[in-house]
């Protein structure tokens, strides 16, 4: 998972349905398929203040590297 | 492959030099042979390239129906035209309006949409641009050539997962006459990718 998104808050945008799961597949752990989501985060939730007030940077992230939001 | 020069060869570059031991180890096992490797260079220099997304970005600017189905499900729709394979199994296509531009990048390494786009060009496998376009979008596409107003909202697509994204760019102005296959000739790679707009028409005499 790009580290630059770890821990920022996100909104779902679409599921993409399953896909194995690479974080085990790689290493002959398991497909383990997940869902994928893409996630779309504010670039200031990201950056800070540095960045645009309206730009947004999406992801496609497994399922398992997200958490519900608190 | 280095080209070689009298009695001094050019010596490889690492890159080079880790191809062909790569090379050499997959042919010595019996994994690969030379055919196929010239058969998939060929397929890449020739058959895959941008001139597929081109046709894909014309037929959507001249039929709404297909744009639709494009921007929906882009799949299928990029397979209508022929189009398909390696990198391409799961495809969406994102749309450039007046008010919202977007532009792709894989932080994690350099995926792209080869069925449409054929393969990356250097500068977008770099570190540079893999890592500054998230952070600062404006700034990279202005180097680009690119200025966008402030008003513009900047999406920015990190293909960190299977699915390949590629860049519906607006239709240029003073195009309203020009035929699809016309039209085919102003969409460029890069803007494809979203670092330019697509062309605009020659000045008409």
């Amino acid at each position: 998972m790009p580290r630059y998104i770890r821990g920022k808050r996100g909104i779902i945008e679409k599921d993409h349905g399953t896909f194995i799961l690479p974080d085990t597949n790689a290493h002959g752990r398991g497909k383990n398929p997940e869902s994928v989501y893409t996630v779309r985060f504010d670039a200031r939730e990201v950056w800070g203040e540095q960045a645009a007030v309206r730009d947004s940077i999406y992801l496609d992230l497994w399922e398992s590297y997200l958490e519900p939001a608190s | 492959m280095s080209s070689e020069h009298g009695h001094h060869p050019a010596p490889l570059t690492d890159v080079e030099a880790r191809t062909r031991a790569l090379e050499s180890i997959l042919l010595e096992k019996g994994l690969l042979t030379p055919d196929a490797v010239d058969k998939v260079i060929a397929a890449y220099e020739r058959d895959i390239g941008p001139l597929n997304g081109a046709r894909v970005v014309a037929h959507a600017w001249v039929d709404a129906e297909y744009k639709k189905r494009l921007l929906t499900d882009a799949t299928p729709a990029i397979a209508e035209l022929g189009f398909g394979g390696r990198q391409g199994e799961h495809m969406v296509v994102v749309e450039n309006t007046p008010t919202i531009h977007n532009v792709i990048v894989c932080t994690l390494c350099s995926c792209y949409p080869w069925p449409v786009l054929g393969l990356p060009p250097v500068w977008y496998k770099s570190p540079p641009y893999r890592s500054r376009v998230v952070i600062e979008p404006r700034k990279v596409l202005q180097e680009f050539g690119l200025k966008l107003d402030e008003a513009t909202e900047i999406k920015v697509w990190d293909s960190s997962a299977e699915i390949r994204y590629m860049v519906l760019p607006e239709r240029p102005a003073g195009t309203e006459g020009m035929t699809e296959e016309e039209l085919v000739k102003l969409v460029t790679r890069d803007s494809m990718i979203g670092v330019a707009k697509a062309k605009m028409p020659a000045a008409q005499v």
